[in-house]
């Protein structure tokens, strides 16, 4: 039997039928919460935001179009209601929402600089595992929030550029600027982070 | 750069976060093959992003289905009719024209008020108290995740820092024993290397005093700041179960031990009490290393009976007690 999509599911929940909203519930938690823990860092809020992104989304489902897409519907309310909870923790946006980003301006190598050195430059020194998901960790979670979002949008869940453009709320052009800037950005700091480990190996005669 | 290269570039990128279409896909391959300095940006880009796979997340919490559902089944149910104010106060709407009440109506309020007042109010509270209580549970449940990731990176170690394993006592206000090095720095490690995202987690709501963590930089501290930055002991790091056991299901942490209040020796009957957070003495959450936590109103809810606030049978503590062997769980500040 066919599974249904996400859309048949929602205009089955607008027709009536109880347990359509549930399947989609069932169907998208998990992935929400991992989107919202990347994009918040905080398991406390993931847990927060998911029900309260559903609940939003329960509530609002007879404004939804239908020709459209639930998914990045789904992860537009859960987006917004992390950015409010970052924002309300004070976190700076380092850039405003609908800024363009200048590569060269973004604090870490322009992506085309990355692309261009040698190859055994990147990651040349591995780290040990429990390590490496500490230091990658802490550089995605340093990223600015709107570098941030587009990286987890498009490298962990593989949103299209378009749908990325729909959830964050600006043209596809930036979201693909802002992409090219967090890979910098990223790309830079592990650099670091792995060159002043094997220093202090060195140091230590590890 | 040409932008026939700026172009290519673009399009390694698009191929890695799967943004090609089949055709553009297809012309990709063919220029890898005849291109052999795009070929190695393309695998260089591949390596640059090879670590970002690192960054694993938790599952979230089983019963977050179940909370989702359960809040969307309370959005169909209809808001409890509460008595009108106008009533209350003998003014306003269709009661406007009336100014008194009848002796019928008095008594009828007089009941409703006693109603609410010996059945509805004590029900409030207890549903207030188990609120609190589940959410205490659910801040184990967190740390415990976050104990069984540090586990999972430190080759099944549990958090704890050199100082706190060797020497010193773990008691603040006991004479004579130094240097005082304390358990909570253990916990505290989760919260540093941010195992643990929030320092709110820590604190039980129903524990009076109880106040959160809230900086910026955990790293900026080696242990909680105040004793009420945490309201949960742990395990006693100095004892000799620093390590995840598969063996068997330990009690790890659970709501302050009632044996030591204020950073001293509390003389009482370990074997009657339950922890202080709840109620004064209601009974305590238990999480445990199997990463499951529990209410309880006994405290013999180790393994095979065991006491979690004693070492073994002792009944008297300077703050340089251990565990008497690796089952015995022993819940110290």
């Amino acid at each position: 039997m066919k599974t249904p999509t996400d859309e048949h599911l929602l205009q089955d929940h607008l027709d009536g039928r109880s347990d359509a909203f549930e399947l989609l519930v069932r169907r998208h938690t998990v992935e929400l919460h991992r989107f919202v823990l990347r994009f918040t860092n905080s398991s406390p809020t993931a847990d927060d935001v998911v029900q309260e992104a559903f609940l939003q989304a329960y509530l609002s489902a007879g404004k939804f179009d239908t020709s459209r897409r639930f998914r990045p519907w789904l992860f537009t309310i859960a987006a917004n209601k992390a950015r409010d909870w970052l924002r309300s923790r004070g976190r700076r946006m380092e850039v405003p929402l609908d800024a363009k980003v200048d590569w060269d301006l973004d604090g870490g190598k322009s992506f085309a600089d990355l692309m261009t050195g040698a190859e055994q430059e990147v990651g040349a020194v591995e780290l040990q595992a429990g390590e490496q998901r500490r230091v990658v960790r802490r550089i995605v979670e340093s990223l600015p929030d709107i570098f941030r979002e587009v990286l987890v949008l498009a490298y962990y869940h593989r949103f299209a550029y378009r749908e990325i453009a729909e959830v964050v709320g600006v043209p596809v052009g930036t979201v693909k600027s802002r992409l090219h800037a967090a890979i910098g950005r990223f790309a830079t700091a592990y650099q670091e982070s792995v060159e002043v480990d094997e220093t202090e190996r060195n140091t230590f005669g590890l | 750069m040409t932008d026939d290269q700026q172009h290519m570039d673009e399009w390694l990128l698009d191929d890695q976060l799967d943004q090609l279409t089949e055709d553009q896909r297809r012309e990709l391959m063919e220029a890898l093959r005849k291109n052999s300095a795009l070929a190695k940006r393309s695998r260089r880009l591949q390596r640059l992003l090879e670590p970002l796979d690192a960054f694993t997340t938790t599952p979230p919490p089983t019963y977050l289905v179940d909370r989702i559902l359960d809040r969307i089944a309370a959005q169909n149910e209809d808001l409890p009719v509460v008595p009108g104010s106008a009533l209350m106060s003998g003014q306003g709407g269709s009661h406007a024209h009336r100014s008194v009440f009848s002796f019928k109506e008095m008594l009828t309020l007089a009941a409703m008020l006693t109603f609410v007042m010996l059945i509805v109010v004590p029900g409030v509270a207890n549903v207030r108290a188990k609120s609190r209580q589940v959410a205490c549970a659910n801040n184990l449940h967190s740390i415990g995740r976050g104990v069984l990731a540090y586990a999972a990176d430190n080759t099944n170690m549990l958090p704890v820092v050199a100082s706190v394993a060797n020497q010193g006592g773990w008691l603040r206000e006991t004479e004579g024993v130094k240097p005082y090095t304390p358990n909570s720095r253990g916990r505290y490690l989760l919260l540093r290397l941010r195992y643990v995202d929030d320092g709110v987690v820590f604190t039980c709501p129903s524990q009076p005093g109880a106040e959160a963590l809230t900086v910026a930089n955990p790293h900026a501290f080696s242990d909680f700041p105040d004793p009420a930055n945490c309201s949960y002991d742990s395990q006693n790091m100095a004892g000799p179960t620093a390590r995840l056991s598969t063996g068997c299901d330990m009690p790890y942490m659970a709501d302050a031990n009632p044996l030591f209040v204020g950073g001293k020796f509390n003389a009482i009957d370990p074997r009657l009490s339950n922890s202080r957070n709840h109620n004064g003495g209601a009974g305590q959450n238990v999480l445990y290393l199997a990463g499951h936590t529990q209410w309880t109103k006994n405290p013999n809810c180790g393994v095979r009976g065991d006491n979690i606030w004693q070492a073994g049978t002792l009944r008297h503590y300077r703050g340089t007690e251990k565990q008497t062997c690796a089952e015995d769980a022993f819940l110290v500040p």
